[in-house]
């Protein structure tokens, strides 16, 4: 899981209540440490925070969006800058407008954690049933 | 000559996996750790490990050994200009690949007397007596396999006949004949479900001869599979071999499996096209980094 936030404050807010429900993200400041982090592992959640993000630095977060087709994406920001974001493959549920409440961002993602292991275990257990299926093992 | 190098086997069971790609680099990684390497192409009749060293053609090859013009395996180790790798190239005379008996134990006790530290075995696809043979000689087998089906399933195929041939043995070695003919019935478990898994067979044979039972089972269970899932989309993605980890453990009794992954990199296309192994044509691909954190496991 990776956080983006330009802000640091905010950026160390939302690591630090994400620490508490033990979730560790990985922390980034700059739209070069996304690209270099997304392009060595595909994350199953990010948070992009576009506070104090300059326009092209947004536009390259929604465009972002829409290639990550296998991360759920939580956008944070003004609610303005988020509207503009609607060409996305963002969920309209995950797009909180400020002020920052780091307890929904919580909620959310531990609501997205326990699907993602839902998924993850249901993955396993086709592929396992499949394998079994064609080794006789069933 | 000294004779104690350690031979560790990279086996396919489905070919087009990437274990000769992997052997040619497994062996350069190993030397950077210190290790003085010999990397033999035992995939005999269709061997190509020479080309992913770029050696487009060798003086000798394992031809000259099997037709006795050659007095020593080691008389043709030829260099790959890489340091501390030594490489034996495989032999295409025909009839290779059914090599008669007494010929492969004589290649497997000079294999053993290799003046290196490490023998490095690049099998061919399958699970042929040649395979099974070279695999047992071994002390570390590295099982190859993507995260596809087929793959998949010729991997967990492969373990149960090694499963199999192991127990034959040690039922045969100990005059556990009736444990023989219960392990022949296993084989056809769609007719004996009861014998479907280990646990069951053991059950079975516990009640026919105990003392062998038990002794078998720990065999089994100290087998120790280091599975290397080749091709994953992701560093962390163990979902292939989880897998197989949980049936081994479900349906052989094999209660611990190693897996490592190699993630998926266009960089291994690249050096392959220009016939350089990727440690030197990439050093700091995916590919590249899985390989060394592998080497590192295994260099014991």
């Amino acid at each position: 899981m990776l956080v983006f936030s330009a802000d640091p404050l905010r950026g160390r807010i939302i690591q630090k209540v994400l620490m508490r429900s033990r979730v560790e993200p990985l922390l980034l400041q700059t739209i070069k440490q996304v690209r270099e982090a997304v392009s060595q592992r595909t994350p199953d959640i990010a948070i992009f925070d576009t506070a104090g993000c300059f326009r092209e630095e947004i536009n390259y977060l929604a465009n972002l969006c829409g290639t990550l087709t296998q991360t759920a994406v939580i956008l944070l920001g003004d609610g303005l800058v988020l509207e503009k974001v609607e060409g996305s493959a963002t969920r309209r549920d995950l797009r909180l407008s400020d002020p920052l409440d780091p307890d929904l961002i919580v909620q959310k993602v531990e609501e997205l954690l326990s699907l993602k292991v839902e998924e993850k275990r249901s993955g396993d257990d086709s592929l396992e049933d499949t394998l079994k299926g064609f080794l006789r093992l069933r | 000559m000294a004779n104690a190098n350690s031979i560790i086997a990279v086996i396919g069971p489905k070919g087009g996996v990437g274990k000769t790609t992997i052997s040619a680099n497994l062996a350069i990684a190993l030397s950077r750790l210190g290790k003085k390497v010999v990397a033999v192409d035992l995939d005999l009749g269709a061997s190509n490990l020479h080309a992913i060293f770029g050696i487009r053609q060798s003086k000798s090859s394992l031809d000259d050994f099997v037709q006795n013009r050659v007095a020593s395996l080691s008389d043709i180790v030829v260099d790959t200009e890489i340091e501390n790798v030594g490489l034996v190239c495989g032999g295409d005379v025909p009839g290779i690949a059914n090599m008669p008996y007494q010929k492969k134990m004589k290649l497997i006790r000079h294999l053993t007397k290799l003046d290196c530290d490490v023998v490095l075995l690049d099998l061919a696809p399958g699970s042929s007596y040649n395979v099974a043979d070279f695999s047992i000689v071994a002390q570390k087998a590295l099982l190859v396999t993507t995260p596809e089906i087929p793959s998949l399933m010729n991997v967990y195929s492969f373990i149960k006949a090694a499963v199999f041939r192991r127990l034959l043995f040690f039922f045969k070695n100990n005059g556990a004949l009736e444990l023989v003919d219960l392990l022949e019935r296993a084989r056809d478990f769609e007719k004996y479900p009861q014998l479907k898994n280990m646990e069951g067979f053991f059950n079975a044979a516990r009640k026919i001869n105990s003392d062998a039972a038990d002794s078998a089972k720990k065999i089994i269970q100290n087998l120790n599979p280091f599975l290397i899932v080749n091709r994953v989309p992701a560093k962390n993605d163990t979902k292939a071999g989880r897998i197989i980890q949980k049936m081994l453990r479900d349906f052989l009794s094999i209660e611990s499996t190693v897996i490592k992954t190699i993630r998926e990199d266009r960089a291994v296309g690249e050096a392959l096209a220009r016939m350089k192994p990727i440690l030197l044509h990439s050093p700091n691909s995916f590919f590249a980094k899985d390989i060394e954190e592998i080497a590192r496991e295994i260099r014991g």
